[in-house]
């Protein structure tokens, strides 16, 4: 084979649907659209069967196909001589299908529904590029600039290994949960050009994952929630492993036409997830954030431009996702480790008066364990009841230092076990109340301890329903 | 180079297609023509353009001369010919199984329906990202026109209808 498939990756990206042409045992051909070809090594590739079709019942009859695939950039096309091999309905390939499918078949609420039935596994027998499918352009083409040309070429020479680097140095170098959020961030839109990006953590419950840093989405965001094993991310979640859409319009709309004749059949679907940070996002990919086989969160990145994550990003973001995961793991295990030396925390003098003529009502609706702003909602659950002890304590005993350790003592706050949460639940209370309340505020002042700094009048109110 | 045969096929009964294949057809839709060769191993093509005939039991597809070998020497051998129209915008897609009926080189008429065929295809990429100035560079002249009986119609939309025939389920 001149041509490998290592070096037409981007084939296999799902950005141009693929060609399948086979022929039964008597000889009649039959020829189908295929909307993804995964890669699996030098010398094989998958189909992924959501339904059986003619092209099942051919190739277990006469296992010869032809496959065409398109290059995204150039339309260049080529072809793969196929022998059919075997049906996967378990391992890692099937798995890695499997998390794609049903990740845009619960985002267009297809989910249960519209699944992968197995991986049909083939052998390459000959690979070769279609002659004839391009003519040249047109020198005038060359001139003039193409507005509605194709993205540049990726570049040939790349500093994964700095970027690797900096990017490890940045996680080491946080000093905690917080700074190395930004720091993952920033490094990754400075040297990727990744703009768009987001970290979310569960929650105590295991059902839910909250957004609790995010980078290219404007101020808002934070807490904004995902439910575990729903739309993209919840299913990167729920099934720990990565997903890496190139077109998702594409994906989208070819799930949307499935569910359109599906309709016909029996209707009754679920709603479309919202997709979460961008809603015009056009590639999309996901990684869960694992220590050994434990979900401590996901990292999510978006664009909208058509593939922007390519294969190779796969393994080196997966390295990266594996640095966050321990970089979070490490800074749970060494927080408040000096906490104990000092002591609780020195009662402080009566707060100040409130300078601002700002006054807010903060409302615990108990049933729900959520806590309301002015009649909005603001945040729910530990950092809920967190915000509420605080909030008490400052009313009623005029105390406006605390430390982690005394919230991770207080039974009433029902602490989760895994240390990771106090920290990351503070960090979302105080990013929620700089979005939503700044006159109320939460200052870290030394390592485990904050301050609450109030510049406006508030009442306390509870109540049992919503 | 026009030549016409009658082959012995499993594909037996012509077939007059519907308002909506014909419908579906003229919209500007991907064309990809399957056949085989003596072993059954399948080959493919892609074509640029499509004719329903006058009586609409037979369509004529233009398959691009300089990657027409393979195709055209399975049709010659054994007739048998399938061909995939997918339009881009909402993957709406029917395959045609048919017999061949003759093959001949495209004429100036044959090439003014190719550009008009090719303007619509054009824009029905353009609405899937695929830009226009790519999609005008795929090659389609001079062509050959490949004429079948049309035997059997299936709905190949993506979904559980797909390998249906038309009209089932729909």
């Amino acid at each position: 084979m001149s041509v490998t498939l290592e070096a037409i990756r981007r084939c296999f990206d799902g950005i141009i649907p693929s060609i399948i042409a086979t022929c039964s045992k008597d000889g009649v051909p039959n020829v189908s659209i295929l909307s993804h070809v995964h890669y699996v090594d030098e010398r094989h590739v998958a189909l992924s069967r959501q339904f059986f079709n003619k092209t099942t019942q051919n190739v277990e009859e006469n296992p010869r196909a032809l496959v065409s695939v398109y290059d995204p950039l150039t339309l260049e096309r080529y072809r793969l001589r196929l022998r059919f091999v075997r049906s996967e309905t378990a391992g890692p390939i099937f798995e890695t299908m499997t998390v794609r499918i049903d990740a845009i078949a619960s985002h267009t609420g297809m989910k249960g529904v519209f699944r992968l039935l197995s991986s049909d596994i083939y052998e390459v027998l000959h690979l070769e590029e279609e002659a004839h499918v391009m003519d040249a352009p047109r020198p005038v083409d060359l001139k003039l600039p193409d507005l509605d040309g194709p993205p540049a070429l990726p570049p040939s020479a790349r500093s994964e290994l700095w970027a690797l680097q900096r990017i490890t140095a940045r996680i080491n170098e946080a000093a905690n949960l917080e700074c190395l959020f930004e720091g993952v961030l920033d490094t990754l839109a400075t040297d990727f050009g990744f703009e768009h990006s987001m970290v979310l953590l569960p929650d105590e419950t295991g059902k839910r994952l909250f957004t609790i840093a995010s980078k290219g989405y404007g101020g808002g965001g934070i807490g904004a929630e995902v439910a575990m094993g729903e739309g993209l991310i919840g299913t990167v979640a729920e099934q720990k492993r990565l997903l890496r859409v190139c077109k998702l319009d594409g994906a989208l709309k070819y799930a949307r036409n499935v569910r359109g004749e599906m309709n016909a059949m029996r209707g009754g679907f679920y709603a479309e997830v919202p997709l979460p940070g961008l809603p015009d996002a056009r590639s999309h990919m996901a990684l869960p954030l694992l220590v050994r086989d434990r979900l401590v969160g996901v990292l999510a990145l978006q664009s909208r431009e058509d593939a922007t994550f390519e294969a190779w990003h796969e393994a080196f973001l997966s390295v990266v996702a594996s640095q966050v995961a321990l970089g979070i793991a490490t800074a749970s295990a060494g927080q408040d480790e000096t906490e104990e030396a000092r002591g609780p925390a020195v009662p402080a003098p009566a707060p100040a008066a409130a300078t601002s003529k700002e006054t807010h009502e903060f409302c615990l609706y108990r049933n729900d364990d959520c806590v309301f702003l002015d009649g909005q909602y603001l945040i729910r659950n530990v950092p809920g009841r967190i915000l509420w002890k605080i909030l008490t304590s400052y009313e009623r005993e005029g105390r406006s230092e605390f430390t982690n350790r005394e919230l991770r003592l207080d039974p009433a706050l029902a602490l989760p076990e895994i240390k990771d949460n106090l920290e990351s639940r503070l960090i979302l209370l105080r990013r929620r109340l700089e979005q939503k309340c700044p006159s109320v505020r939460l200052v870290p002042t030394a390592r485990g301890r904050f301050s609450l700094r109030v510049d406006a009048a508030f009442t306390l109110v509870e109540r049992n329903g919503s | 180079m026009a030549i016409l045969r009658v082959c012995m096929t499993p594909l037996t009964t012509p077939l007059r297609l519907d308002d909506s294949v014909v419908e579906l057809l003229s919209s500007g839709v991907v064309i990809y023509v399957a056949t085989r060769d003596a072993q059954n191993t399948p080959a493919l093509a892609s074509a640029m353009g499509v004719q329903v005939g006058p009586d609409r039991t037979t369509v004529t597809v233009y398959l691009p001369q300089a990657s027409a070998a393979e195709t055209l020497n399975n049709l010659k051998a054994n007739g048998l010919f399938a061909g995939t129209f997918c339009r881009p915008s909402d993957d709406k897609t029917v395959q045609l199984k048919g017999v061949l009926q003759s093959v001949r080189d495209s004429e100036n008429a044959d090439q003014a329906l190719q550009e008009n065929y090719r303007g619509a295809l054009v824009e029905q990429f353009a609405i899937v990202g695929v830009p226009r100035s790519l999609a005008k560079r795929l090659h389609w002249w001079p062509s050959v026109a490949v004429t079948v009986s049309v035997r059997e119609v299936y709905t190949q939309t993506p979904g559980p209808h797909a390998g249906r025939q038309w009209g089932q389920g729909q």
